[in-house]
This record gives C-alpha cells, structure tokens and sequence, in this order.
C-alpha cells in the first residue's frame, strides 16, 4: 500500500525532517528508490572475501585479531541491512545465493582482491572512510527511513575504529622507511582512485543518486561526499608523510579539492591491478568497467594461494 | 507456535541506562526465541546495553493513535 500524498508534499515533509517507519507511509517512488539503497549497500557489505589475502598477511598475530574483528563487523552490518532489505520484500537468501554474482549490486572495489597488508591498511583510511561519511556521518543523520537510520548509528560507530586503526598502521608503516614506506605508498596509489569513485560519479551524470537526496534518503550528492571524503584524506596521507598520487589544486575560499580530469575518471587494469590516467577515459567506460565486474573475481586469488605464515 | 513468516521477525530493544530505558535498536530474523536472543546480542554488540529484549513482531500491536 503506498501513501495518498503527492509527490512534491511528501518530498517537503521529508526535508521538513519527517520520519518514515514503515511501507504504508511512503510513496512508490520513495519504497522502490529505498529498496534498491538498502540492497546496493547490503550488497557491498557481502563478497567480503576480497579482503581474505590481506587479513591472512597480517603482520603479527595481533595485527590479524583486530582485522578478522573489522571483518566480522562488516559481516554485522551486512546483516542489518540485508534485515531492513526484507522488510522491503526483498529476499535475502535468493540475493545471496541465487543470483548470479556478476548481478549484485555492489561497490566496485568489492569485486577486486586486497592482497596486501599495506593494501588492507589503505583500504580502511580510504573506503572505510569513504563508507563511513555515506553510511555513517550522512544517514545515520540525515536519512528519512527510521529503521535505516537507526541501523546505520552502529554502522557510524564500528567504521570510526576502522578508521582510526588504519590511521594507526597507515602511520606506523609509513613512517617506517625503506621498503615499508615504498609499499605503504603503493597501495596508497591503489585506493586512492577506488576511493575517488565510490560515490559515484559527478553529480550530473548521478540522477538517481540527487533523487535520493530530494526524498532524504541519503542528505549528500556525490559530489559532496567526495569533497568531504578529500578534505579528511588529503590531510591524513600528507600527515603521514606520504604523497596523494593526483595533482589537486585546493580552494581555500570554498573549502573545495578540485582534481584534474585526466586523474578522475581513471582506467582500472584488472589483470595488472594498476591505474592508468589520460583525458581519454570517460565515464561511459568506467560505467562499463562497473556493470561488467563480477563479484566472484575476487575468489581466484584464494584458491592458488600460498600459505603464509604470520610475521614471515 | 503458529509458522507464519512474520513470526520470524524479531524486534529488538536495548537500554544503555536505567534513566533513558529500552529503545528500538532494530530487529532480527531467527528460527526461535532462543536464536534470536542469541543473534540479537552478537549484531547489536555496539554498546555495553545494561538491558536487550527481543520480541516477536506479531506481537507488536499498534494502539492506532499518532
């Protein structure tokens, strides 16, 4: 049953700060733009085993506590999401198990392996932090949907110890010299474009994504997570000593980061696992670089894995 | 226990404090009240809650007044 309100009345209410607790309150538009939210994030809270190598490579013992610990936080948050994905009428079995893993719906770093411990440490100060501002520091806040808003106040908690422990290591290593640096700086080089991209692309081209905002699911457009995500990570990577591999140029007037286009879009090899910049790539290719993932690429390095032995 | 697909769905209520009381902190899908007490306390694991309830959500009646 949807609500017999009009459209534009229910999107006032909704940035007037109305709260909606179930399906008979919204709209169809709103349930439906609500659904497909809850399963792209749910979704990319599922193929965790991407990041297996790495939390395997962990350093120390202790150093592989604490990232199996993050990891099986990320599995709780899959759970609460998938929980309000079925209140939706959404299946979660047959999502999971049923659907072809090129079809789920998930970010597109998910589909490609971590299988550094450098890597892994990246991982957490850009995409946990990229998550973090979404999932966390905006709906948590912001989202019209109570039980969504609800869920994601423990999702905001959980992603700032993801944080802060990858700034700890992001810190240590990089402060290392040598060969620990090097590696630290690599895989920096690695995130940080998966970083860039994982709010999508620029506003005009991310028409559903602004709908979101005009019924207050997400209060953010992609362009204004990227620029909340570049003012904390330019910082944290210059702080470490490191280098931030795009040439930005920051305005002080409107606090803004502003990155070349020939750096953003950028063209992932996924054989080499490397970036290639160049004002020839668009983002009808990294559209076809994203709808041709496979959640599943990021299997094959498990199965000819060689064991490791911690602190080796 | 009737089998009904609703009953599966448990909501769940945590207090931090005696003086803010039990609040809605979401809910779980389990086979029995004893899985869902045992899902409700490993998926919220975000506070130390002094108190959680879980409750069927077939339970949950509607008093009908806003």
């Amino acid at each position: 049953m949807s609500a017999e309100i009009s459209e534009s009345e229910f999107k006032r209410q909704l940035q007037r700060g109305r709260i909606v607790e179930s399906t008979e309150e919204m709209t169809e538009r709103y349930e439906q733009m609500l659904r497909g939210l809850s399963v792209t994030v749910a979704y990319s809270e599922t193929p965790l085993n991407f990041m297996l190598p790495a939390i395997q490579r962990a350093p120390t013992l202790e150093d592989r506590i604490q990232a199996s610990a993050i990891f099986q936080d990320e599995i709780g948050h899959g759970h609460l999401e998938w929980r309000i994905a079925e209140d939706l009428g959404v299946d979660r079995r047959e999502m999971i198990y049923e659907q072809p893993t090129d079809e789920f719906r998930c970010r597109y770093f998910l589909t490609c392996d971590v299988e550094t411990w450098p890597e892994f440490v990246a991982l957490l100060v850009t995409l946990d932090l990229g998550g973090g501002i979404m999932l966390g520091r905006d709906m948590a806040n912001n989202t019209s949907y109570g039980p969504l808003r609800r869920a994601m106040k423990k999702i905001e908690k959980e992603e700032r110890f993801h944080i802060r422990a990858g700034e700890m290591w992001l810190d240590r290593y990089a402060g290392k010299g040598g060969t620990a640096t090097e590696k630290m700086q690599e895989a920096i080089d690695w995130a940080f474009f998966h970083g860039m991209e994982v709010f999508g692309p620029p506003d005009d081209l991310a028409s559903g994504a602004v709908e979101l905002t005009e019924y207050r699911l997400r209060g953010m457009t992609p362009d204004e997570y990227r620029q909340e995500w570049f003012r904390e990570v330019i910082p944290m990577i210059e702080d470490a000593g490191l280098e931030v591999p795009v040439p930005y140029r920051y305005d002080e007037e409107t606090d803004e980061y502003h990155v070349p286009e020939e750096y953003f879009p950028a063209h992932y090899d996924e054989e080499a696992r490397e970036w290639r910049t160049g004002s020839d790539v668009t983002w009808d290719d990294v559209f076809e670089r994203w709808s041709a993932a496979d959640a599943a690429n990021n299997i094959a390095p498990l199965r000819d894995q060689e064991p490791v032995v911690p602190g080796a | 226990m009737s089998a009904q697909r609703g009953d599966r769905i448990y909501e769940v209520f945590a207090a931090r404090s005696h003086e803010r009381g039990l609040e809605h902190v979401g809910s779980v899908h389990a086979d029995d009240v004893d899985m869902a007490v045992l899902y409700g306390r490993a998926i919220y694991d975000e506070e130390n809650w002094i108190e959680m309830k879980v409750v069927p959500r077939g339970c949950m009646h509607d008093t009908g007044e806003s």
